[in-house]
């Protein structure tokens, strides 16, 4: 009898599931499909939440080449940096990862009076869309900022993680709509968080939801159970390429370009088509219309749509005049805030070595939105402006997500070339902290060889024990336990 | 093979996999937890259903990476349950109704020293080794689905297999040679 006829002895059969526990499992699917489709459009922070590969701006060469120094090994024809790999205590005060700067003057403005007449200006000042010369893609890019919280429980930092994002919606019914995603650059939220990183031991690798034996393994396609930091852009992915069937999502429906161009120029019906199967059961409509309607005005809808668009919003109670403010690129605009308190926030990820966990357990989020003066979005921010007591939060501002909106455009261009993306797995019921649990702590990176990657790309200790990842025959890399000397 | 992604058809993967993803949580950690796990894995899954690449696996091995997520807040219960189970003494036999995972865990080491051998020879094994053995011994996966499951490569199922196998023997040698014998 072998070692896996024993362990299945010792576990004894498996009994079947009670009737009524599937069905009650089977009717939940089906009672969630509604509010289900709520969660796409507006809930962005959210979607953020399987923390991907984190990049490192070109400017950090500084903090790549002291990790080179201290030893790990960039072979020759690394042209690329390398993919992974591992930061250690050696690197020390030399360690340099930048930090993020609001801009003088950044949209912390302070709410005088009702937003309408800024909504109302941005109605009218609506141009031209793209709509008259349709060609095979409409491409909507962003710039996503994410500030995540990493490093140990005890002694957390806060990173900027910054994410190009695009949505090429084709213009054919049934062509193939992509939502793409690239990992840019990664900075510290401020000197001090930079200060604790380099305390950490200047980690460039964080295990991730449960994974807490593992450090990032160069090969493994599903980057969400590790969280390599890279130093630089990452290529391309394509979240859910050829399945989504959608290339318009307006609320919660999906609709092609001939239906967005249907859409009745009428503020009130418009906001009902977008609460519609839209906002989840009990949900605020006014943070909802705020997240989403932006993101329709963005779509190739007639000028007189996104003027109506703008007006749903103006007609919305308490949305504030922030006056003209600089948004996080420096760019200044008209801005209309919404404040609100939320229960269980920060729905990024808490990088322990862990699981995900939410960060406070209330908050109040100032939402704004800065307008251009071609009447189109240019910016959302997300702000916490009150914290429980004994909470913190770093960043200028209270800052802790942000998108920016570039043009966008038609093309008869494709999307970037995509790495195919792993299944994701997901964990959407949020995981209660366990007591204690905490991931390896990553030593000082050791040993180099010659060779287009690293022979040994990282080192974790956890309870005492010590491992290497090394690369081992095929190319394969395995976790080599090292013996105490 | 099923598409995931409409409703409809998640109806028929539901059917198809739920009782074996709640047979697996209920062998691990007993039907109460399996209940609540099996129920929040496939909606998960129902949820993130249009994020589905059959290029990148099965349906089955992707609901398994959904069930070793949603295991992972069970994991230090787990392993005391086994801890605790390889310490007691031997208990009478308990075959059914077992009220709680240490009662259940208990009622397996009644064997005797053997089973408690085992029992912390898993209580010992790394969670990333423990959970390719448990996918392979209980679930009946393949190396291949298991990488798929867990997202690791290939061969690193092969080398956590084999190690997770050198720690039962070595840890568990009493088990095992009693176990040969029957």
């Amino acid at each position: 009898m072998d070692e896996l006829q024993q362990v299945r002895d010792f576990y004894g059969p498996a009994a079947a599931p009670d009737t009524a526990v599937t069905a009650r499992a089977k009717t939940r699917l089906f009672a969630d499909e509604a509010a289900a489709s709520a969660r796409r459009p507006g809930l962005r922070w959210e979607t953020r939440r399987r923390l991907v590969r984190i990049g490192v701006p070109a400017v950090a060469v500084g903090a790549a080449a002291a990790i080179v120094a201290a030893g790990l090994a960039q072979g020759p024809a690394a042209s690329a940096r390398p993919r992974v790999s591992a930061g250690g205590s050696s690197v020390g005060k030399s360690a340099s990862i930048g930090v993020f700067r609001l801009p003088a003057g950044g949209s912390v403005g302070t709410a005088s009076g009702s937003g309408k007449q800024i909504l109302l200006t941005a109605a009218h000042n609506v141009v031209g869309v793209p709509t008259t010369t349709p060609k095979s893609y409409y491409v909507t890019p962003r710039v996503v900022g994410n500030f995540v919280r990493l490093g140990p429980k005890n002694d957390p930092y806060q990173f900027l993680e910054t994410v190009n994002r695009a949505w090429w919606a084709a213009r054919a019914p049934h062509g193939t709509t992509s939502d793409m995603e690239q990992e840019v650059s990664l900075k510290a939220a401020t000197p001090a968080d930079e200060k604790a990183w380099q305390k950490n031991g200047a980690p460039t690798v964080w295990a991730y939801m449960g994974q807490s034996e593992d450090i990032a393994d160069p090969t493994s396609p599903d980057q969400s159970l590790n969280v390599p930091l890279s130093t630089g852009p990452e290529p391309w992915t394509a979240l859910g390429a050829g399945s989504l069937g959608q290339q318009f999502q307006v609320g919660g429906e999906d609709l092609s370009f001939s239906q967005l161009l249907r859409l009745p120029a009428d503020p009130a019906k418009l906001k009902k088509i977008i609460i519609d199967g839209g906002l989840p059961p009990g949900g605020n409509a006014v943070q909802y219309l705020l997240w989403t309607v932006p993101s329709v005005i963005e779509m190739p809808v007639t000028p007189a749509v996104r003027a109506a668009l703008w007006k749903v919003l103006a007609a919305l109670p308490g949305v504030q005049d922030q006056g003209t403010v600089t948004d996080v690129d420096g760019q200044q605009g008209q801005a209309i805030s919404y404040t609100a308190g939320y229960k269980d926030c920060a729905m990024q990820p808490y990088v322990s070595g862990s699981y995900p966990e939410y960060l406070f357990s209330s908050c109040t989020i100032k939402q704004t939105v800065v307008i251009g003066s071609d009447g189109m979005p240019m910016a959302e921010e997300l702000s916490y402006t009150k914290l429980p007591a004994g909470a913190d939060w770093t960043v200028p501002g209270g800052l802790f997500s942000y998108e920016t909106f570039q043009t966008p455009y038609w093309t008869n261009g494709n999307p970037p070339k995509a790495e195919t993306p792993p299944n994701p797995v997901p964990s959407s019921t949020p995981v209660p902290p366990s007591s204690g649990s905490t991931g390896g702590q990553l030593l000082p990176g050791g040993s180099s060889g010659a060779g287009t990657s690293p022979a040994v790309v990282g080192i974790v200790g956890k309870d005492g024990k010590v491992e290497i990842l090394k690369k081992g025959k095929n190319g394969v890399y395995e976790l080599v336990p090292v013996k105490k000397s | 093979m099923l598409s995931a992604d409409d409703p409809d058809r998640f109806g028929e993967i539901f059917d198809r996999y739920f009782p074996e993803i709640h047979g697996y949580v209920a062998r691990r950690l007993g039907r109460d937890i399996a209940d609540d796990v099996a129920a929040d894995t496939f909606l998960a899954a129902f949820r993130a259903r249009r994020q589905f690449n059959p290029a990148r696996g099965t349906v089955r091995s992707w609901l398994y990476g959904i069930t070793t997520n949603h295991l992972s807040a069970y994991h230090r219960q787990e392993i005391r349950a086994c801890k605790a189970a390889a310490a007691s003494a031997a208990v009478p036999a308990r075959e059914t109704a077992a009220e709680s995972l240490a009662d259940q865990v208990a009622a397996r080491v009644d064997a005797g020293a053997a089973r408690r051998e085992l029992a912390g020879a898993l209580a010992g094994l790394p969670r990333g080794d423990r959970e390719v053995l448990l996918l392979v011994a209980l679930g009946g996966l393949t190396h291949a689905e298991v990488a798929a499951a867990l997202g690791i490569p290939y061969g690193t199922v092969g080398s956590r297999l084999n190690r997770a196998r050198r720690k039962l023997r070595s840890l568990a040698s009493v088990a095992l040679s009693i176990g040969q014998e029957a």
